[in-house]
This record gives C-alpha cells, structure tokens and sequence, in this order.
C-alpha cells in the first residue's frame, strides 16, 4: 500500500515538473506568450538584415545602435492585426514627440511580404502614418527575411485570401541592438516605461 | 500457441499504428484538428495496444493508479497550445511527443485500466468527459489565436472536434451502463450473520 502512494506521489511530482517546464513555470500556455517571456528572460541579438526603405534607400538595424528601437512586422494590405500594431506605433511616436528625457527611440515597421510590398506600396504606407525617415522607417528585408521573422518569433501563414494571418506584437530593440522585450499591442504604457528605463 | 499469437498481434498493431501516424504526420499536423484530436488520439491508442500487449505478457501493472497520474499530467501537457506549436517547429518536441504520448499515456491506461474499481472508472469518465467539453468552451471562445502555426477558423473547428468526441464518448457510455454486465459479490460481517450480496455494472 505504502508502495502504491509513494509511486502515485512519484508520478504526480514527476508530472508537475513536466508541466511547469511546459508552461515555463505556468507563465505561458501559448507559445505567443512564451516567446515574450523567453525574450525578456533570455534577450535576444537579432540578424543584422539589410533593409529597403520606403525612401529608397537601404539601411540596417545595427545602423541604430545606440537608440532603443520598436520593431513591428506588417505587410500593407493587411487588415486585422498590422493596423492596430502601427496605430499604437503612432501613438507611441506622439507620446514620445516632446522627448525630455532625450530618448532618442526609433520605429521601424517591417514588411514581410516583400514580394508585393514593393518601394511604392511602402511609401503609400509611410505617407499615410507620416512617418518621417529620421524617427520611423518603413522598410522591407532585402534579404534574410527567414532569418530575420526566426529571430523575431513570426509565424505569417497564407490565408488563402491572398493575405496572411500572423502573430505580432512591438518588439524592444536596447541601445546594444538586443532584443529585449516585446508588448502586445494593448499595452502601450508599459513600453513607454520600459523605454524609458533604458 | 494460439494465445501468444494473439498476444504479439497488440503489439504489431500498436507499432504499425504508430509508424503510420509517423509516416502522416505532415498531413495530420496540417490542421488543428488533425494534430490535436487524430494524432494525439491514435498515439494513445497505438499506446494502448502495446499495453495490452504487456499486460498480457508480463501480468498485471503494480503501478496502475502511478501511471494514470502521470497519463493525466503527460496529455495536460499535449493539449496545450504552446506544446502543439513547440512540436512543429522544434525537433525535439516532436520526438518528446511521439515518445511519450504512446508510453506515458496509452500504455499506462491499458496496463491499469481494467483493474481499477468501478467508482473510479467511472470518476475518470467524468472527469475526460468534463475536460473534453472544457477545452471545447475554451478554443471556441478564444478571441485570439491560441497556436501560432494554425489559422484562427481552426479553433472553432477543434472545439466542435472535442464536443464531437465528449457525445461520443457519453453515447458509449450510456449504452454500456444499460448493457454492462452486473458483477456480484457476497459479504458476510461474521460467521453468524447471513451474507449478503452486492451486485455493480462494470463500466
């Protein structure tokens, strides 16, 4: 009898511990929740993709060192989550507009679909958020895109529809170009703090 | 002769089952319902056979109620959406699952199952049918994408998936408690006293 107990005691511990491995300590039950807290567990350097600008011309994200940076994944067409994610870079943009505390931060919005997203489609979306190339690029990989979404943690799957479903969120670049923490877009206020802690 | 014959047929159909599901994993694993409902179903059951072959080969578990506890904690962790999206684009999650759904759940139900007292029978089959309708409720309502690999028309899908296999599993159940045999034992408190007999449907 004693036997059975300590077996069952046995079993139900080695169970917890794979749960709470599974979970990372119960923290995330979506991966969309685990890669956030394996980012800002374990921060991140990201490969240094050469970018194309809505501008015309190339640039790359070690270009910024020194300046944190917010990083969001789009393509143009996109309708569901890319027009939320790039409202609240825009609302961050304004927050940020009068920068006593000399932050210095940079947006940079990353198409994925650079296949239809060419320099025309980019600059179409730049005009439409008034994002000037000194604050806030619009950009999509020239290469290295697999590389690029591996780093980041995206998933963009074809919707059948000629567009894509994605996971996204903004993700923190620190002045050493390390990504370092990545907010969903309903939590706007955090990353201002988070920023302005750097 | 005839009986060992038998006995090797559990295990062949176990490992065939599980090689298949190996060989259709990209095609399982292409929707939602694919990889959570018929892989990680049929690698129980592939599970489940290997059990029945060893229960018939090495007898009775001594560690039945032990290895229910840890089926239970092993497919918590295969229904998490984390653990689905982990397994396809991580190698060795793929492995883990393909390894410990067959031994860690389907050979330990098999192995315990038909020892366990019908009171707790029937607490399990509540409990899997209270779970089935749960993550149903919870990938229906989800507002947003629980796996990243998978579109969110998927989850609607699941959860009619779940609700689909708890009526199933309330039919069975069902018809077996009304077709079960009754099983009677008789009790006798002393030598004195008459004996009395109590008879229960094995569920």
């Amino acid at each position: 009898m004693i036997r059975r107990v300590l077996s069952g005691v046995l079993a139900a511990m080695l169970g917890s511990a794979a749960l709470w491995h599974a979970t990372d300590g119960l923290r995330a039950f979506t991966s969309e929740r685990a890669r956030a807290i394996d980012v800002s567990d374990r921060p991140r350097d990201i490969p240094d993709a050469p970018l194309q600008l809505a501008t015309g011309g190339s640039a790359r994200l070690s270009d910024l060192k020194g300046r944190p940076v917010v990083v969001t994944f789009i393509y143009t067409r996109c309708t569901s989550l890319c027009p939320m994610l790039t409202a609240r870079l825009a609302e961050l943009r304004d927050e940020l507009a009068e920068d006593t505390a000399g932050l210095d931060v940079h947006f940079v919005s990353i198409s994925f679909d650079p296949d239809h997203d060419g320099q025309a489609e980019l600059a179409g979306y730049a005009a439409q958020l008034s994002a000037s190339a000194d604050r806030w690029w619009v950009a999509r990989p020239s290469s290295g895109l697999d590389q690029l979404l591996d780093a980041f943690g995206i998933i963009a799957i074809p919707d059948g529809r000629g567009g894509y479903i994605h996971n996204g969120g903004l993700h923190v670049i620190d002045r050493k170009g390390r990504l370092v923490a990545i907010y969903d877009e309903q939590r706007p206020a955090e990353i201002v703090e988070a920023l302005k802690r750097m | 002769m005839k009986k060992s014959r038998t006995i090797s047929v559990w295990l062949w159909l176990g490992a065939l089952l599980w090689v298949a599901l190996l060989g259709t994993r990209s095609i399982l694993e292409r929707s939602l319902v694919g990889h959570a409902v018929l892989q990680v179903g049929l690698l129980v059951l592939s599970g489940w056979c290997i059990g029945r072959w060893l229960n018939a080969a090495l007898g009775r578990s001594r560690a039945g109620e032990a290895g229910l506890v840890l089926a239970a904690f092993t497919l918590a962790v295969w229904m998490l959406p984390r653990s689905l999206d982990a397994a396809l684009r991580d190698a060795s999650w793929e492995i883990a699952k393909f390894v410990s759904v067959p031994l860690l759940v389907g050979v330990p139900v098999a192995r315990a199952w038909a020892h366990l007292p019908t009171i707790v029978r029937g607490l399990l089959w509540a409990n899997i049918l209270s779970m089935l309708i749960t993550l149903g409720w919870v990938y229906w309502t989800a507002p947003t994408r629980l796996c990243n690999n998978y579109l969110l028309t998927d989850q609607p899908l699941l959860a009619k998936a779940f609700w689909g296999l708890a009526a199933l599993v309330a039919i069975v159940l069902l018809v077996r408690i009304t077709v079960a045999p009754r099983v009677c034992t008789q009790h006798r408190a002393d030598a004195a006293s008459e004996s009395s007999l109590t008879c229960i449907k094995r569920v």
